[in-house]
């Protein structure tokens, strides 16, 4: 297995993990909870609420202009 | 009512046979996942569509990010956060969905010390051939802004 592969597959598996996680919480699976939930939470402190500000920011420079 | 009587415009006739619920009780029902489009969403979207215009690592493209991102957060710090729904649990929904950013950052860390090139590469290499695309960074772009709209609507 090339290392592209195993890097690929890697970030893959994590996506998935979010994703399971994501569609358990909203078929009612109350172990599991909403990346929105856990977001909400984060913006009711100070530090979250920055934190979580500058995660975007940074995913959209990142991604879409950097 | 009995079961099929329609004289009533309100009421549903496959609704009325289980439990004589009426169509203005099921209009005012919360909609779970899918609510109607509005015009903020097609802003959204004539947004996206005209900063996907501009490639990345250009300065038009620096703005176009820049823009929204200043204006989110602007907005975010003059309105106040809404309260948790009564049923949420934040300590463990940010502890599991911390746990879910921290496999995945570590995971972008072994990508970018293993050699961050086409052999090895982090998640922003994987997604180059998408979002070299039109249509790929239109999608980003919608969803990315889309988040931004979520977090100040919170």
């Amino acid at each position: 297995m090339s290392p592209y592969a195993v890097i690929a597959t890697g970030f893959a598996l994590v996506v998935v993990a979010m994703l399971g996680v994501q569609l358990a919480a909203a078929a009612g699976q109350r172990r599991f909870h909403r990346l929105g939930e856990a977001s909400h939470a984060a913006l009711t402190t100070r530090f979250g609420s920055w934190a979580v500000l500058l995660l975007w920011l940074w995913t959209g420079f990142h991604f879409l202009a950097r | 009512m009995s079961n099929g009587d329609t004289s009533d415009p309100h009421t549903l006739w496959w609704c009325s046979c289980t439990d004589g619920t009426t169509l203005a009780q099921v209009l005012k029902r919360p909609q779970v996942g899918l609510r109607r489009p509005d015009r903020w969403d097609a802003a959204t979207v004539g947004y996206a569509s005209l900063a996907a215009l501009f490639t990345p690592l250009s300065a038009p493209a620096a703005v176009a990010v820049l823009l929204p991102g200043v204006l989110v957060v602007v907005l975010r710090a003059m309105r106040p956060v809404g309260d948790l729904p009564r049923d949420a649990r934040p300590y463990r929904a940010a502890a599991q969905w911390l746990v879910l950013a921290v496999v995945g950052a570590l995971w972008w860390l072994v990508a970018f010390l293993w050699g961050n090139d086409p052999e090895h590469p982090t998640l922003s290499l994987l997604l180059d051939p998408v979002l070299e695309t039109y249509p790929g960074r239109l999608l980003g772009y919608t969803i990315w802004l889309g988040a931004g709209r979520w977090l100040v609507t919170r």
